[in-house]
């Protein structure tokens, strides 16, 4: 994000700029691809492809009237401190990012429970918890409290992995007395 | 028996201890549920479904009119406390009452929440008991472009209230909009941009969108604040302050408005509370005399909101009695419940069990005043979660989420939309984007064009019915007057400047 | 790092007793722990009350509780194909309806006819077409007579197009009655549509409009029907108009293709026994469900086949698919 505020100042203008240009291509691609791409549209009727195709016109609207705005006001000093961003710790943002994303194909493969116990662990790990053995209780804990609110009470069956996970996680389920 | 030995049956039923129990019960579990991001009411009804085969009718049917009226308040506090609205109705609260938080008026904020809400409920519960039976005729006199121009007017106030820039917010709800047509679209059965993939068939839920641009965003982005060590402050037990009769006495301006569009709109059908809170926060805004402060923490949105929820409720309770259609889909699980006891909302419902109707209508009242104690005990629970370290709570936020979102539909593509949606609502937040437009596009976009496309069938593509029926006109009308009226004013204010006669 | 060794030690005891018992629990009575019950349509539907009295009832002959999650979705695909995605030892089941099996000769489900094990068929409902008690039509006839010199003028409330809805009236105007569909995939919203006199007849089955019926607000003029139903005795049914379309809508469960055969049978025992309890028999009846529904394994395989195979064919016949 530094190189993004430094890059702000220095180009203010070129940002400004592509936010419009992005989604008036966006918009007009949309249009095409919809066009194209969705139907039938029987004779008499608006069909399928209409509802998207107004969005899409719309966004295209939306985004040249703001790319006028822009080009307008050019020259014109930005307002100060429109942009008051907290400075942010990208290495961690970048791996807790990672872990959102990941922890959702390892709840596919490993089942609900382990995966929990797992993303609990080295979220807290990663958001500067130290204490070991408080990670470990709220870990296991909580994935316990979790399985039981959710399988037991509540009726969802949360994914119990694939391959010999699958067994596991079941056999985890019959120690907790959750199956 | 007459209305008033019915009233008064119905209060004997409610006020029995068992029966009064379940209320409550009820109430906290749907405090709790509407709180809990990922857990909906309509998990909290389902969860209680199999007791009530136990228990008789009326207590079952207080049970769920708890956790109905408590579910819909639920989601201010979470709002308030952490940013996390618990449902898309909840959002305009929760710009005002965190903004209220972190200025330092927590307790203030959680108790002004609680009272406007019971407010808003008690009196559309009244209105509910007095007005129900002649009310179905007026609403089967609503087609299709009515409902259209109710989820319009929903749109218009939701870009009103950005105020930064309208054209961001248009490409924002635009782009919502669109995110809602991916999937197999509901009315010809044909792919839309799905790319021949199974998790893009299934479309976008909203609770999910909503759920990750928030709660996900915020986590991040209080998590990952250059020099936090995560180990965290302990931070002030907050307390819950119930306002006094003057702190009233200064916001009844905007308690009358709320209440007016939340009863108003509560009887039109349509989208119910999440337009109805979003209506009446634009139309807080227009009125008010500094709009620009709006977002920045002002008392009066968060109470006309808040008001104009719950002052909705009635309206959607009318409609599942009277007609025997569900407003909502905490309403079509309650019916589904109603059903399954063998009590069947439509038409025939007054003369069949007129005492349970009762019960029911006077337990609607009674929850909502029942729900200020009920609320005060939940928000101080949830309170005491701002005091557990932000790694901790931030983990079991997000595991939360999954879980919520995986439970919606028992879906994977879920989670990875939850995953998807969250990373996209910290950028947004980072490039300044509105999100709350995007969310409203999401819910409204589909009933907006089912409601459209249907009236054009039915009307053989003249556009022009939605301004020759009188109701839909003038609903499109009020919305376009809600979006031009600052700009009108503005001119005004310039005109008078430069003649100053 | 002890510690860590440790942590790993411990782990891999606790994987090899997971291991070790997994593989004792794994021959075992069938069923031996709950059931997963999918309803692929949503809470409070007429599918999701199926699913859970049928679940409740069935539990006391299965002895194992038959917890149901809904799934809806992409007209009930989205369960349906959950069901196909988990494993073939019979512990998931789910609900299967005639708008989904529209789905397969349509194109849009991604599976074949002969992918799932067709368990019992449940309800068999045939559809009626529904006007307003005090509107302008009181007879089929007249519906009929209006759509004939005003082809298009009747608006009928509908699910949606390409669905069976949109098959029977398509069949209807290639009889020389056209109607106009007027999709609303929200049943709550289509019969207001009726009841307000905005469309001029629903097409609907019986179950689902109830409370209508018993206020004499709806009434039904026509049924889908090789004969007339026995709870409507004056409403004729369109093979005595000569209008040779059934399509009834029909309710059942289904499991994944390759489930052990002797599994199929506990299962199809079980839900026959569960359909013979009078609280099914009067939850049955108050849906309009046709007294003989209950259908076994192998005579309702043939049957689904032969329901599709028409489907399809009037299909191809109006152009809906190629």
């Amino acid at each position: 994000m530094n190189i993004q505020a430094n890059q702000n100042q220095k180009l203010p203008w070129a940002k400004a700029v592509g936010g419009p240009v992005f989604f008036l291509s966006f918009g007009l691609i949309g249009y095409l691809y919809a066009q194209l791409n969705i139907g039938p549209t029987p004779p008499g009727q608006l069909g399928p492809a209409f509802w998207p195709k107004m969005c899409l016109l719309s966004i295209t609207l939306a985004a040249a009237f703001k790319l006028f705005e822009v080009l307008k006001q050019r020259g014109q000093p930005a307002k100060a401190g429109a942009n008051a961003l907290k400075a942010m710790d990208n290495r961690k943002l970048a791996l807790m990012i990672a872990m959102i994303v990941l922890v959702v194909p390892a709840i596919g493969f490993l089942g609900f429970p382990i995966s929990s116990v797992s993303f609990f662990w080295l979220f807290m790990r990663l958001a500067g918890e130290k204490k070991r053995l408080r990670m470990l209780l709220i870990s296991v804990l909580g994935t316990i409290a979790l399985l039981y609110l959710f399988v037991k009470v509540v009726y969802i069956p949360l994914p119990r992995g694939d391959w010999i996970f699958d067994d596991i996680t079941l056999f985890i389920y019959r120690v907790l007395f959750i199956q | 028996m007459g209305g008033w030995e019915l009233f008064f049956t119905g209060l004997g039923n409610v006020l029995e201890p068992f029966n009064f129990t379940m209320m409550a019960t009820g109430l906290v579990i749907g405090v709790l549920a509407g709180a809990l991001p990922g857990i909906t009411m309509m998990n909290a009804i389902v969860l209680v479904l199999p007791f009530t085969y136990i228990m008789g009718i009326v207590p079952s049917l207080l049970l769920m009119s708890g956790i109905y009226c408590g579910g819909v308040f639920g989601g201010s506090i979470t709002g308030i406390l952490f940013n996390i609205p618990g449902d898309p109705m909840n959002v305009p609260t929760t710009w005002e009452g965190y903004k209220l938080n972190k200025k330092g008026f927590v307790s203030k904020a959680l108790g002004m929440a609680i009272m406007c809400s019971a407010i808003g409920g008690v009196v559309s519960g009244v209105l509910m008991t007095l007005l129900s039976p002649p009310f179905a005729k007026i609403a089967l006199s609503f087609s299709s472009a009515e409902y259209f121009a109710v989820v319009f007017m929903g749109m218009v106030s939701v870009v009103v209230i950005e105020s930064k820039s309208v054209s961001t917010a248009f490409i924002s709800l635009f782009f919502g909009m669109l995110l809602g047509t991916i999937g197999i679209d509901e009315i010809y059965g044909a792919p839309r941009f799905t790319f021949g993939s199974r998790l893009l068939e299934t479309g976008i839920n909203f609770t999910i969108v909503l759920i990750g641009l928030f709660a996900i965003g915020e986590v991040l982005e209080q998590l990952c604040e250059k020099g936090k060590t995560g180990e965290g402050v302990a931070r002030l037990r907050p307390k819950v302050h119930v306002p006094s009769l003057r702190e009233f006495w200064e916001i009844k301006g905007s308690l009358l408005r709320g209440l007016g569009v939340g009863v108003g709109m509560g009887a039109l059908p349509g989208a119910g509370a999440t337009v109805t809170s979003f209506v009446s926060y634009g139309v807080e805004r227009q009125c008010s005399k500094q709009p620009q402060l709006f977002g920045t923490g002002v008392w009066e949105g968060l109470v006309a909101s808040e008001t104009a929820i719950n002052g909705s409720t009635g309206g959607a309770m009318m409609h599942l009695f009277a007609l025997g259609i569900p407003g909502s889909g905490a309403t079509a699980v309650m019916m589904g419940a109603f059903l399954l006891h063998g009590i069947q909302p439509g038409p025939l419902l007054f003369t069949n069990s007129p005492v349970e109707v009762y019960t029911i209508f006077v337990g609607f009242i009674l929850c909502n005043l029942v729900m200020i104690p009920a609320g005060v005990v939940c928000s101080k629970f949830f309170s005491e979660l701002m005091r557990v370290p932000e790694s901790i709570l931030g983990a079991f936020i997000i595991v939360f989420c999954l879980l919520g979102a995986y439970g919606l539909r028992n879906d994977s593509a879920d989670l990875w939309y939850m995953a998807l949606f969250g990373i996209v609502g910290y950028f947004m937040r980072r490039f300044d984007l509105p999100v709350p437009p995007l969310v409203l596009g999401v819910i409204l976009g589909p009933l907006a064009e089912r409601f459209f496309m249907t009236t054009m069938i039915g009307a053989d593509n003249d556009i022009s019915v939605f301004f020759t029926r009188p109701v839909s006109g003038a609903v499109i009308i009020i919305s376009l007057a809600l979006f031009f009226w600052p700009i009108v004013k503005g001119h005004l204010k310039q005109r008078r400047a430069e003649n100053p006669a | 790092m002890k510690r860590n060794g440790l942590n790993w030690v411990g782990f891999a005891l606790a994987l090899t007793l997971i291991l070790g018992a997994s593989f004792a629990f794994g021959q075992e009575k069938y069923p031996s722990r709950p059931i997963d019950f999918i309803c692929t349509w949503g809470v409070g539907g007429g599918s999701d009350q199926m699913v859970r009295v049928l679940g409740k009832l069935a539990e006391p002959f299965l002895g194992v509780p038959l917890p149901v999650s809904n799934k809806p979705g992409a007209s009930g695909n989205s369960g349906t194909t959950d069901l196909l995605a988990a494993k073939t030892d019979g512990y998931t089941v789910a609900n299967y309806i005639a708008d989904t099996l529209c789905t397969i000769p349509s194109g849009t489900a991604r599976y074949k006819l002969d992918d799932i094990e067709w368990v019992v068929r449940t309800q068999l409902m045939p559809s009626f077409l529904f006007v307003k008690v005090d509107g302008p039509y009181a007879t089929i006839q007249d519906l009929l007579k209006t759509a004939k010199e005003n082809p298009g003028k009747v608006k009928v409330g509908g699910l949606g197009f390409n669905t069976i809805d949109d098959v029977c009236l398509r069949f209807l105007a290639s009889k020389g009655y056209r109607m106009t569909l007027v999709p609303n995939a929200n049943p709550g919203e289509r019969y207001a549509a009726t009841l307000g006199g905005h469309n001029d007849a629903l097409y609907e089955q019986a179950g689902d409009i109830r409370q209508y019926l018993d206020a004499k607000q709806l009434k039904p003029v026509l049924v889908f029907s090789e004969k007339r139903f026995p709870a409507f005795p004056d409403v004729p049914c369109t093979k005595e108009l000569g209008l040779e379309v059934y399509l009834p809508q029909f309710r059942c469960i289904i499991a994944k293709k390759g489930v052990a055969p002797e599994r199929i049978k506990s299962l199809s025992d079980a839900f026959q026994k569960a359909m013979q309890t009078p609280e099914w028999k009067k939850f049955n009846a108050d849906q309009y469900a046709s007294e003989d529904s209950f259908m076994g394994p192998e005579q309702f395989r043939t049957w689904v086949a032969g329901e599709m195979s028409a489907l399809e064919k009037f299909m191809k016949e109006f152009g809906m698919i190629k």
